[in-house]
């Protein structure tokens, strides 16, 4: 599994996680995808990894 | 079996002496000392771009700014034969030198005593140049005086049969300049080309358009380039390549994004700040890019380690970066304190977070909470 942690927060490379991550810093979205062509379709509930939570 | 004599040439005498009656005394003070590997050629006339390879190769030290005195030599006789008494076979020279770069050169001087150089020193016009092993004995003594500089104080020795040889340094008159600013080009060490001889190796590098960048092939060809690129193949034997990036660049890539990508072997070494775009490059190993603004490498699967403080968008997904390499990366960025970056190390065989160091994970939450990195990598 991919991870981004950004802005104190831990966002899974899962659709979940990354339409969170869209939704919430899409100009991050658009860098960490770049050269991942899949798309979220959906907007999933927020995932947030306990055990990576940033401090 | 009969007596043969043969003919002795030591009596002619064919060099023309020079009277100008318009001459410009040359002044003196040794301003300037060069410290040469043995074995590295010296061409007359001086061409600066060899210079600049062969200082950027580490093969060549410029000391800008010295102040010394050289003894001319003291001839050394040994005991003649037949009617002479005694013969000169050749001179003992000192050269005397103050560098005052005293902070931070211990370790360089401590391992300079070890070798044995060829030198160069300048005094007004003139370059003198000394092809014979010279040794160099570095002290630093402080003085009892608050005004005093403390500078290395440099004895260089040697015996030779011949007269240092002296050529005008104009040509590369720039290239003392002590701040660096007179060389044109960043060198790039550390590469290598397999046999082309089968399978032709690319050789791919791409700078500005506007801007100008060469590759020396393991065989010393010199590509130069047109509208900033290279592109082309070799087709020799396997050896070292040298890169040299003009210094005004903002950034050098060795692949079109992935296509052609460079067949270079091996570790980049370089200290420009420019960005550097290895994507798919499957045989660089290391970057060692202290200065970096950027580091592209997504899908350079054999990128095991990527040293840099500066940058502040490294991509290299793909890769296959330990976790002693990224806790030695994160550790640098930490230690810069530059701030928003991003940092990509995801994907290929980077190492997964769960074998990371204690260090590098705290490394990694500071990024991320306190100076606003975003942070892309693998977890198991």
């Amino acid at each position: 599994m991919i991870i981004t942690a950004t802005h104190g927060k831990i966002y899974r490379h899962d659709e979940a996680g990354l339409a969170e991550l869209q939704a919430e810093y899409p100009d991050v979205y658009a860098k960490v995808v770049k050269n991942k062509p899949e798309k979220v379709e959906e907007t999933p509930k927020a995932v947030k990894s306990k055990k990576r939570q940033a401090k | 079996m009969g007596l043969i004599y043969k003919t002795c040439v030591d009596g002619s005498f064919d060099e023309a002496y020079t009277c100008d009656p318009c001459f410009t005394a040359e002044n003196g003070n040794v301003r300037s000392l060069v410290l040469i590997r043995k074995g590295t050629a010296i061409a007359f006339p001086l061409v600066k771009f060899d210079w600049e390879l062969q200082v950027g190769l580490g093969n060549i030290f410029i000391m800008p700014e010295t102040r010394g005195s050289f003894d001319g030599g003291t001839p050394k006789y040994i005991t003649g034969y037949g009617s002479v008494k005694e013969k000169k076979v050749g001179d003992d020279y000192v050269l005397s030198v103050k560098d005052p770069n005293y902070v931070n050169n211990v370790a360089f001087y401590q391992e300079a005593e070890k070798h044995l150089w060829n030198i160069a020193y300048l005094s007004e016009t003139q370059l003198n140049y000394v092809a014979q092993d010279v040794t160099i004995t570095a002290k630093a003594p402080i003085e009892e005086d608050l005004e005093t500089d403390v500078a290395w104080n440099l004895e260089l020795k040697w015996f030779s049969k011949i007269k240092p040889v002296t050529a005008a340094y104009a040509p590369i008159a720039s290239l003392f300049l002590n701040d660096g600013s007179g060389f044109e080009y960043e060198v790039i060490t550390g590469l290598s080309l397999a046999s082309g001889t089968v399978t032709p190796q690319v050789v791919y590098l791409q700078v500005d358009i506007d801007k100008d960048c060469k590759v020396i092939l393991p065989d010393n060809t010199v590509l130069t380039s047109t509208s900033g690129g290279i592109n082309t193949t070799w087709n020799g034997a396997a050896g070292a390549v040298t890169l040299l990036i003009g210094k005004t660049a903002i950034g050098m890539s060795l692949s079109d994004g992935g296509s052609p990508a460079s067949n270079f072997i091996g570790t980049i070494n370089c200290y420009g700040s420019y960005t550097i775009s290895i994507d798919s490059c499957l045989e660089i190993i290391n970057i060692n890019a202290i200065n970096s603004s950027g580091i592209l490498a997504d899908g350079a699967s054999n990128l095991s380690l990527i040293l840099t403080k500066n940058a502040i968008d490294i991509s290299a997904a793909g890769c296959a970066l330990t976790a002693v390499s990224i806790a030695a990366l994160l550790a640098e960025l930490v230690a810069t304190g530059n701030t928003n970056g991003t940092l990509d190390i995801s994907g290929g065989t980077n190492a997964d977070i769960n074998t990371w160091s204690v260090q590098a994970n705290e490394d990694l939450y500071y990024l991320i909470n306190t100076k606003g990195w975003t942070i892309t990598y693998n977890e198991s």
